[in-house]
């Protein structure tokens, strides 16, 4: 069993949490935070880089909108020789793409400790934005509560991204902290929770006391009906998308708006080469080869290599898909890819009874060989 | 788009009609095994149909999915990837990981309608040039059966 | 390896008839002239014999005589002829990874009889290859010199000794590490040894230490290896300190180590009168042979074979291959020193892998020396004498027979060094823990600059130890001396694009892929790329494969050439 703090709210929720972090640059017990704040118009939350208490304005884990997978930030941040102590709070599908990422080794865990929050999705930047305009101070709180209460009204009338609504691991019992908010009352209290002894020693570092104790039964069963929603999302959108791309007709009909900028590559967490193989040299066609083909096919579509671009970038992450749909997000012509990816990876993954992001001791299904497997293939 | 030209395309490009259909299938034989199992089968004089164009790779576990893509979007009906078998590969472990990549491969294709037997992964060894002879017999015939490779209706990429 | 090359390629097409045999079945007239209409063949010829002499000169001279940069061989398999046929092209100046062979007798012309489809299939065989050579690249073989030339031999026996001794030869620094406070292992006590004509240890020891090449480390051990042929780190633990060794090569001469009687409670090896055979050589080394308990001439001597071999359940499942030998000749020698003393040898079949052993085994008899066939069932103690219990197979009987002294041959078993060693090396064991595995894969182990020598491959004895350990170290001795010539296709890795995810590390059988850290000259950022240990290489491409970035490429098998070959072939 994890050991876990109850932590009071003190004036409200964020306010708490943005002292908590404080105290963990106060107490030495970090060098560097990457934590969401507000931006001071309050349209957006990004990720920050924290050195000293007094950049901690407004911190905020919860808000209802990502704009990128943050795993990317770790990428950029550590190397072989990092030395400095980073905490970050990342949402769940954010660690997992740090799990897979530190697998391929683009990312040095030495010296980091993940903390994860409790995420009850997020809806589209754009619509994001537009609502936080219109709204006063408190849209994550409000947002927050209502959710939490439930009701088909809970999110203003908006809908999570898909990502987010077919959501595997709305909360994470692996990072070293984890901050739970789900099933809880926010008004008086959230659950810090330490899994590992990482975790432990960072809780002790900043003065936590930390005990044993069971999750209470609201939030046990808040996050029974949470799964089950999302399960039944999931079963939902598989099921549609494999039924729109069944063949390759129906594919190629998805396909037919991408307008090639590789944008679900470059948003991509997992996507971790320098050169993408498919923007690469290699498959530059030479203007002769190009012109042949008219007279092969009689009719090219082009820009050329499309679909080889689509089924040959699956084919080299989809063992690693966290299934955060940054891709989705991402894409100008909105092709289904989240609801692609998810369904076709999870076959994919099941065949090596992998789950990308699970956790650190998984070996990557495509680093490694068994020499009794498959055999039917 | 090419999608409202296509009624006229499938009449140019596709030999759609029964029984005249004949299959085009790429083959990646490692060199240690499977290529020289076709040599076999040649010296041999074991007939195959002549639907199958072989390319000489050093180790299935060198065979790039890609190259299996990009075959089937050229148009190909059927790819056969063959090596050594299991504990004879020349490089200790190639064809395992072909394996794995190919397992991977054929799991997406297949989400997307295309039939699990148009890409095979066989083991063919340097003496077994009858099993060779007898692959690329049933490849053909069963692709046959299949029809041509459905992207080739959609000529896009 | 990747971009199209500026100049466009000017491609020879070599048409082999094969004597005739090739041009029933595929119309080689149509063939040409569809070859023809490629726009990259400026030479399209045909000849009836390639891989015949004239047929080489043949080539070369058509080569010399035109400007063509890069070939397409349309004949047989390149399985058998591909060096023959490659010799005109490469005299002529062309590299070896520009020429294509096309196999269209094997694959088109024995099998398809039709002549229309035959054609057309060889028609697209042909075009695929020009396509690939278009894109085939010029590289040139790769001498590589090593960085450290100096070997480090682990473990001072017969097997190490001979190893030092010959690289001294070649003038190469050996560093030796031996465990115990002497060199010489088991091999130094050995009375067969000294009877022989040529003692081959003391003097050996003695050159030696002569040798200002030869840098030994008595009572130390290995306790971490890393690194690669020509650039390793060994760390080495000595009674009271630590260092770090850099050398180029490593020779393993861990030897065996004798199984333990006492394992086998039935033959009361506690019992003084007990012995095994290596005790009972110190005394034959003084030409003298005494009851332990009494210090009286034996008059009976009973030999035990195969203790703790051929036995899974109480000792090893292996023949210890040298303990026969060894036996008959303690035996005889005892029958020299004391003609009357009767002795007998228990075994369950005699086995002398070496040439010379029958007569040993005829002399022995000749001797007086009993040979009596059946395992021995135990040995038991009445007041002051052993009695051993026995069957004797050929007559059917069980035995007691009492005996003054009692030896058990005791086979060699792995010893605990090899095994630690193989696992900082990253060899597999055989199934009897010994480093047997790679024994006829030599080259492979030269190539990552391992050399096996002596019993740490198996049981063996000290004249096979001897030629074991020079058939080892002959090829290193090269390696270390001239550095080596990298095969011609191997992996080339694309330092600038690579991420560093280490799979192409993980996927590689041959740990060829070793990572370096390099520093971004910009963002200051350190990081570890991958890169190719060429001596290790051996061009199997799943490093090519196992990366997503295509960041290494094998040389002649890039995925520029084949996905251009696929392009023409559909």
């Amino acid at each position: 069993m994890s050991k876990n703090v109850r932590l009071n709210v003190e004036e409200d929720l964020l306010s708490t949490v943005n002292e908590l972090f404080k105290k963990m640059l106060e107490k030495d017990a970090a060098d560097v935070l990457i934590v969401p704040q507000d931006v001071p118009s309050g349209a957006c939350t990004v990720q920050t880089l924290v050195r000293y208490p007094a950049g901690l304005r407004a911190l905020n884990p919860f808000a209802f909108v990502l704009p990128s997978n943050s795993a990317d930030i770790l990428v950029k941040t550590t190397d072989q020789a990092s030395q400095e102590r980073i905490v970050v709070v990342f949402r769940p599908c954010e660690l997992r793409a740090v799990f897979e990422l530190a697998k391929l080794n683009q990312i040095n865990l030495d010296n980091v400790t993940l903390i994860s929050v409790d995420c009850l999705g997020t809806l589209p930047v754009p619509e994001y934005v537009e609502l936080a305009q219109k709204s006063e101070n408190g849209l994550t709180m409000k947002l927050l509560f209502d959710v939490q209460k439930g009701g088909k009204e809970s999110l203003l009338g908006l809908d999570l991204r898909s990502a987010c609504q077919i959501c595997e691991l709305p909360v994470m019992d692996n990072a070293d902290v984890s901050i739970c908010t789900i099933g809880l009352n926010l008004q008086k209290e959230v659950l810090l929770k330490a899994n590992t002894p990482k975790g432990e020693e960072f809780l002790g570092a900043i003065g936590m006391e930390l005990s044993e104790e069971e999750d209470p039964e609201s939030r046990k069963k808040a996050l029974e009906q949470l799964f089950k929603v999302k399960a039944e999302a999931r079963e939902k959108l598989d099921a549609q998308v494999k039924e729109e791309v069944k063949d390759i007709a129906g594919y190629m009909t998805v396909l037919a708006s991408c307008i090639n900028c590789h944008n679900c590559m470059k948003v991509c967490p997992i996507c971790y080469c320098k050169e993408c193989f498919f923007d690469s040299d290699i498959l530059k066609p030479s203007p002769k080869q190009l012109l042949d083909k008219s007279e092969k096919r009689k009719v090219v579509r082009m820009p050329i290599d499309t679909t080889l671009y689509h089924i040959g970038r699956m084919n080299h992450m989809i063992t690693s898909c966290v299934s955060c749909g940054m891709c989705e997000s991402a894409c100008p012509s909105k092709l289904p890819l989240l609801a692609i990816y998810h369904a076709f990876g999870s076959d994919v993954q099941a065949l090596f009874n992998y789950v990308a992001g699970r956790s650190l001791e998984e070996e990557l299904p495509l680093a490694t060989f068994k020499e009794e497997e498959l055999e039917s293939a | 788009m090419v999608t409202e030209a296509q009624p006229k395309e499938n009449e140019v490009v596709s030999d759609d009609k029964e029984g005249d259909f004949e299959p085009k299938i790429i083959g990646f034989l490692c060199n240690w095994c499977s290529y020289t199992g076709a040599d076999l089968a040649g010296v041999s004089r074991l007939q195959y149909p002549p639907n199958f164009i072989p390319i000489r790779v050093m180790c299935t576990g060198a065979v790039d999915p890609v190259y299996v893509i990009k075959a089937l979007l050229e148009g190909a009906d059927s790819v056969l990837v063959a090596g050594c078998h299991p504990g004879d590969c020349h490089y200790l472990s190639g064809n395992f990981k072909a394996r794995r990549r190919i397992a991977i491969l054929k799991k997406l294709l297949e989400n997307l309608g295309l039939e699990e037997r148009r890409i095979r992964l066989e083991w063919i060894s340097a003496s077994e040039g009858q099993k060779f002879a007898d692959t690329v017999n049933e490849m053909v015939k069963e692709t046959k059966k299949m029809g041509p490779n459905p992207i080739k209706k959609e000529w896009d990429i | 390896m990747r971009g199209t090359s500026s100049r466009k390629p000017k491609i020879g097409v070599f048409f082999c008839t094969c004597k005739g045999s090739i041009g029933k079945n595929v119309d080689l007239n149509e063939l040409e002239s569809r070859v023809k209409e490629n726009p990259d063949v400026v030479l399209c010829i045909r000849h009836d014999k390639l891989c015949e002499k004239d047929g080489q000169a043949f080539l070369k001279d058509q080569i010399s005589n035109t400007d063509v940069d890069r070939i397409v061989l349309v004949g047989c398999t390149p399985r058998t002829y591909e060096e023959v046929i490659n010799k005109g092209a490469l005299e002529a100046g062309i590299n070896r990874h520009l020429v294509e062979h096309v196999n269209i007798r094997e694959l088109c012309e024995w099998i398809h009889p039709d002549e229309k489809s035959a054609t057309e299939k060889a028609v697209f065989l042909v075009l695929g290859s020009i396509a690939r050579v278009a894109f085939a690249q010029e590289v040139l073989d790769k001498q590589v010199i090593l960085k450290n030339n100096n070997v480090l031999i682990i473990g001072g026996g017969i097997a190490g000794i001979t190893s030092a001794l010959e690289l001294i030869k070649n003038e190469i620094s050996v560093h030796l590490v031996e465990k115990t406070d002497k060199l010489g292992g088991r091999a130094y006590e050995l009375d067969t040894q000294r009877l022989s004509e040529e003692d081959v240890i003391l003097p050996n020891i003695n050159e030696l230490i002569k040798s200002d090449k030869f840098h030994v480390m008595l009572e130390s051990e290995v306790v971490d290896v890393n690194g690669t042929l020509g650039d390793y780190k060994v760390k080495i633990a000595s009674k009271d300190k630590e260092e770090e060794l850099d050398v180029g090569a490593i020779v393993i001469a861990t030897g065996s180590e004798l199984f333990d009687a006492i394992r086998i409670l039935e033959y009361k090896y506690d019992d003084a009168d007990v012995i095994d055979f290596f005790e009972l050589e110190k005394m034959l080394v003084k030409d003298e042979v005494k009851v332990p308990s009494s210090g009286e001439i034996p008059k009976r001597i009973n030999f035990i074979q195969c203790v703790g071999s051929r036995d899974e359940n109480k000792g090893n499942a292996h023949c210890s291959l040298v303990c026969c030998t060894y036996a008959i000749k303690q035996a005889a020698k005892i029958k020299i020193l004391y003609p009357d003393t009767e002795v007998y040898i228990h075994y369950m079949d005699l086995r002398g892998p070496e040439c010379g052993f029958e007569e040993y085994f005829l002399d022995a008899q000749k001797k007086g020396v009993n040979f009596i066939r059946g395992r021995v069932a135990e040995i038991q103690k009445d007041g002051k004498n052993l009695i051993l219990r026995t069957e004797h197979i050929e007559l059917g009987d069980i035995m007691s027979l009492p005996s003054d002294l009692v030896v058990l041959s005791v086979g060699q078993q792995a010893s605990v060094e090899t095994q630690k060693l193989a696992d900082m090396v990253h060899l597999p064991l055989d199934k009897d823990g010994f480093l047997g595995y790679y024994n006829d894969r030599f080259e492979i182990l030269d190539r990552r600059g391992i050399s096996i020598a002596g019993c740490a491959q198996g049981p063996r004895g000290v004249a096979r130890s001897i030629s074991d350990a020079k058939k080892a170290v002959r090829e290193i001795a090269g390696i270390m001396k001239k550095g080596f010539t990298a095969r011609s296709i191997h992996s080339v890795i694309d330092e600038t694009r690579c991420a560093g995810c280490r799979i192409c590390e993980e996927l590689c059988p041959y740990e060829a892929i070793y990572m370096k850290n390099v520093k971004d000259h910009v963002t200051e950022e350190s990081r570890l790329i991958s890169s190719v240990n060429l001596a290790v290489c051996q061009g199997c491409g799943a490093c090519a494969m196992a990366c997503p970035g295509g960041v290494p490429q094998l040389i002649g098998y890039s995925n520029k050439e084949i996905l251009a070959q696929i392009d023409e072939l559909i």
